[in-house]
């Protein structure tokens, strides 16, 4: 199976389950509101009845903002505290519906079952609890090890053959393949998260070795996967980035059509993020295991190559 | 033998630079009330970074009184502009002789009485006293270690700035001996250099003043430097550089640069020639000295306050596009400190304001002229943002700390100096531009320029000047902007139209009275179809004291505009009017930079959309970043 087969299984299997993206989108809605309170009510102070209103209603105006951030730097704070706890429950959450999420897309079930989806949920949540722990020390071993060791290797690299005047470069190269292999890391762990719901098991370290072996061997396919994801999150972003500049005038037809715009971009993004998932749950036997298809165009590929 | 080379053409090369410079002396002894010092030093730098030398300084005794020494600074050395350094050397003085060849008592002082002994000044006892009007001739050797570590010479320039014996500065009443305060260096006259430098032929070197001669024998590069009535001689070496040379309206510009820094050859020349452009608009012609753009040796960002006379520092932005001007900037920056700190001598360490404060309104102004007022830092990628917004948000951020003039040492940390004496100071110089009037400003800004160039003005100076051209309001304003931290703040609490009744309006008409219950703190301003009233009550929040601009906004389309003092804590407008009003603004230009806070600037009669469009954008943003992070962690 070829990623992009993958990748249209993947998005057909999300848009199936409907219920599901809207639970991801409601859960984002809801905590983004509660980080977001305080500093509604500082701007209804600043910004209602104003010139400044005005000004902010239109596009952003960079100097009433930073004005209004110093004048209301208590509500920012507590925004800042409050979005702390807020993340964190968030996470917890997301964490909990993704187990759910993956046990109904593999079961892929024509009608929603609670049962199911919650029950696995709640199955999984310490296993990828888990599973995010794990990856803490991988991302510390890449940002405090792998990168100051890259960067003084390629220095000592140009200052051998001369050209230190382009130290610069060193640190950008390191930079660059310290990003690159990081990325690596939530791949293996979505991997080892397929890999736990596929087989029912609870073993974590298992799973996480099984998925590292399962990229690694087929690293083209799972990082060109990633860097696809990343081409589409990238494509909405710049037509979400060109549209959102038609709604600058102040007045209330454009903030509602803003508003429209940014809640269907942010639900079109939660669809690529469960796309991902779908994906994964769809290329994942493909990788693992010899599937009767895979034989079948491995064997017309052979005989393609044998009659040449 | 150097020295007695040295003494055998000393005469020969006095001449010609005396020929050579006599123009530009003879208009610049008009301007200066000081005798400079005339300096010939010849320095050779070995390729293992260890310095030696020999100077011959002649100098005037302009004070009234007979001298019986002669002090002069060592400073640490190199200079913190080589934080690569391996250790802080200093310049040592080997020996000191006079004119007949005696040699002279080397003593290490205090600069003043409890100030340690750190071998950073010292005093040469005088075989007998100079009276005043008296001519001396010294000869001093001096040796020290650059000690910069070799592979870092490889790619950053090493730049040299106190490589030589200062001599102090002479007053009337006597020698003006400083510590240096803050990492500052003590105030010094302004002097003529000839220079002579000698290093490894694989460096390049700039340094301060014109290139007189230079060859290159047996491994050897010599490189002769003349610089006249310059605040001091700064050179630098550098490694792997290529040299070229561009001229703009007969003057001289020197390029030393990496091959790296190729790609922003037009970007520099032009910010170049455009801040010199500007520069001369603004703020009075003075003869700029040549100039020499070199690499930074100081990690990334750090070379906008850099000062060294002659030497123009810039970073590698090689990965900025040209819609992030940061490197105009810097370029505005030095060239505004070759003016502020070059050609007029302030003391950094005691009114550090004065350079720095200017030298950042000076990149301010030609920021704007050249870019635009909205977006004269970045315009890139939908990404907007000015200067003023960059020196307002690290003003806000520190605005009741500290007054603006004070000496480095009074500050409460290092980030209130910095914050005060330069993005406050320029906010204030900007705020005194939008109540002196652009022109007047200009005019009253050229003449502290013209008074003060090569000569060391005190902020009581530049107050004299403003108090002598502008007057009483702009004097006040500066006494509280720079010698208190009082909080510039103005508020609109209220406004509000009514239509009058007949009578009401008739009386109005009649009086241009007040409303009736109104007070002693109100004013009216009237109109002669009298049909609504209207109420704007301005507070001052702040307890900065300034005058006020309020302009209100009708629903025919008219405006009318009223002025405030801005003594009191609170002031009412009663205006009449067609119609009744929509908004009022306190300073509708925003020219007032020293606001603290603009939000509550202004006030309309309906409601707007202000908060709902920042709150959904801020909503936006936080679910973007909850969704990244779920992303990333999750």
């Amino acid at each position: 199976m070829s990623i992009i087969q993958a990748i249209f299984a993947g998005w057909y299997i999300a848009l199936k389950h409907k219920r599901i993206l809207l639970l991801f989108y409601l859960a984002n809605l809801f905590f983004a509101l509660l980080a977001a309170l305080p500093v509604y009510m500082a701007a209804r102070d600043s910004f209602n009845v104003s010139r400044a209103g005005v000004e902010m209603s239109g596009t952003l105006n960079a100097g009433l903002l930073i004005d209004f951030i110093y004048a209301n730097f208590d509500y920012i704070a507590a925004s800042a505290v409050i979005f702390i706890v807020v993340a964190s429950l968030y996470l917890l959450l997301n964490i909990f519906l993704t187990g759910g999420t993956i046990a109904a897309y593999i079961a892929d079930r024509e009608r929603y079952e609670p049962a199911l989806f919650w029950g696995n949920a709640g199955f999984y949540f310490y296993a990828f609890v888990r599973l995010l722990l794990f990856s803490l020390p991988l991302y510390a071993i890449m940002a405090f090890i792998l990168y100051p060791g890259l960067k003084a290797g390629f220095t000592t690299v140009l200052r051998n053959v001369g050209l230190l005047a382009f130290s610069d470069l060193a640190n950008y190269a390191a930079i660059v393949i310290t990003v690159t292999v990081s990325l690596c890391i939530p791949i293996i762990i979505d991997f080892a998260r397929v890999q736990l719901v596929v087989t029912g098991e609870r073993h974590v370290f298992d799973s996480l070795r099984k998925a590292t072996r399962t990229v690694a061997q087929n690293f083209r396919k799972t990082y060109g996967l990633l860097i696809l994801f990343a081409l589409i999150g990238l494509f909405f972003l710049l037509l979400y980035s060109f549209l959102s500049d038609l709604f600058y005038r102040p007045a209330l037809v454009d903030v509602v059509f803003l508003l429209v715009l940014q809640q269907l971009y942010l639900l079109i993004k939660m669809q690529v993020r469960l796309t991902y998932y779908g994906t994964l749950v769809a290329i994942y036997p493909h990788l693992t295991l010899w599937l009767p298809a895979d034989l079948a165009a491995r064997e017309t590929h052979t005989e393609e190559e044998d009659e040449r | 033998m150097q020295r007695n080379l040295l003494k055998k053409h000393f005469f020969t090369w006095l001449c010609l630079a005396a020929m050579g410079t006599s123009a530009l002396a003879a208009r610049q002894e008009s301007t200066a009330g000081e005798a400079p010092v005339r300096y010939k030093i010849d320095i050779e730098i070995g390729s293992s970074g260890d310095l030696q030398g020999w100077q011959q300084v002649v100098w005037r005794n302009t004070s009234d009184i007979a001298l019986d020494a002669a002090y002069f600074y060592l400073l640490p050395y190199p200079h913190n502009l080589n934080p690569r350094a391996t250790s802080p050397a200093r310049l040592q003085l080997d020996s000191a002789l006079a004119a007949d060849n005696r040699r002279l008592q080397i003593e290490y002082v205090a600069a003043a009485a409890g100030q340690v002994i750190d071998s950073s000044l010292v005093r040469l006892s005088l075989l007998q006293p100079l009276q005043p009007g008296e001519t001396l001739e010294l000869w001093l050797a001096f040796k020290a270690n650059v000690a910069v570590r070799p592979a870092e010479a490889e790619s950053k320039p090493i730049v040299i700035t106190n490589g030589y014996a200062k001599l102090a500065r002479l007053a009337r009443s006597g020698w003006q001996l400083a510590p240096a305060r803050a990492g500052f260096p003590p105030l010094l006259p302004f002097s003529n250099y000839d220079v002579t430098i000698t290093c490894a032929d694989t460096f390049a070197v700039a340094a301060t003043g014109d290139v007189q001669r230079q060859a290159t024998e047996r491994g050897k590069r010599v490189m002769q430097f003349a610089a006249r009535r310059t605040a001091d001689f700064a050179l630098a070496l550098i490694k792997n550089a290529n040299d070229t040379h561009e001229r703009w309206q007969n003057f001289q510009i020197r390029l030393l640069l990496p091959d790296h820094q190729n790609s922003h050859r037009r970007r520099q020349v032009n910010a170049i020639q455009q801040g010199l452009a500007e520069l001369d608009r603004w703020f009075y012609d003075l003869p700029m000295p040549p100039l020499t753009l070199i690499e930074s040796p100081l990690p990334f960002g750090m070379a906008d306050y850099t000062f060294a006379p002659g030497l123009i520092f810039v970073d590698s932005y090689a990965w900025l596009p040209e819609g992030a001007r940061f490197l105009e900037r810097t370029i505005f920056r030095q060239l505004a400190l070759q003016r502020w700190l070059g050609q007029i001598g302030v003391d950094r360490a005691s009114d550090g304001w004065l350079a720095d404060g200017l030298a950042t309104y000076s990149v301010l102004r030609m920021l704007e002229t050249i870019y635009g007022r909205e977006s004269n830092l970045i315009n890139y990628f939908g990404i907007r943002v000015a200067e003023e917004h960059v020196l307002r948000a690290r003003y806000l951020g520190a605005a009741r700390i500290d007054p603006v003039a004070q000496p480095a040492g009074a500050f409460y940390d290092r980030r209130s100096r910095a914050i005060q004496t330069r993005d406050r100071a320029a906010l204030v110089l900007a705020t005194a531009e939008a109540i002196a009037g652009t022109e007047r400003w200009q005019a009253l800004l050229q003449r502290y320029a013209s008074d003060w160039q090569l000569r060391h003005p005190e902020t009581g100076d530049f107050l004299r000047v403003i108090g002598n051209t502008a007057g009483a309001e702009l004097a006040r304003f500066f006494d509280q902007a720079l010698q208190t931290n009082a909080v510039f703040d103005y508020a609109i609490t209220v406004l509000h139209s009514e239509r009058l009744a007949p009578h009401e309006a008739a009386a109005s008409r009649n009086a241009g009275s007040a409303p009736p219950g109104s007070n002693g703190n109100s004013t009216a301003v009237a109109d002669e179809h009298v049909q609504y009233g209207t109420i704007v009550r301005v507070r001052r929040t702040g307890t900065f004291a300034a005058p006020v601009e309020v302009q209100v906004r009708f629903a025919d389309g008219d405006t009318q505009t009223a002025l405030w003092d801005g003594n009191a804590t609170w002031h009412e407008f009663f205006m009449t009017s067609q119609s009744p009003a929509t908004s009022a603004v306190i300073d509708p230009g925003q020219k007032m930079l020293l606001d603290t806070d603009r939000t509550n600037n202004s006030r309309t009669a309906g409601a707007h959309f202000g908060d709902e469009k920042l709150s959904i954008r801020w909503l936006f943003f936080i679910q973007s970043l909850l969704h990244l992070f779920t992303k990333i962690a999750g």
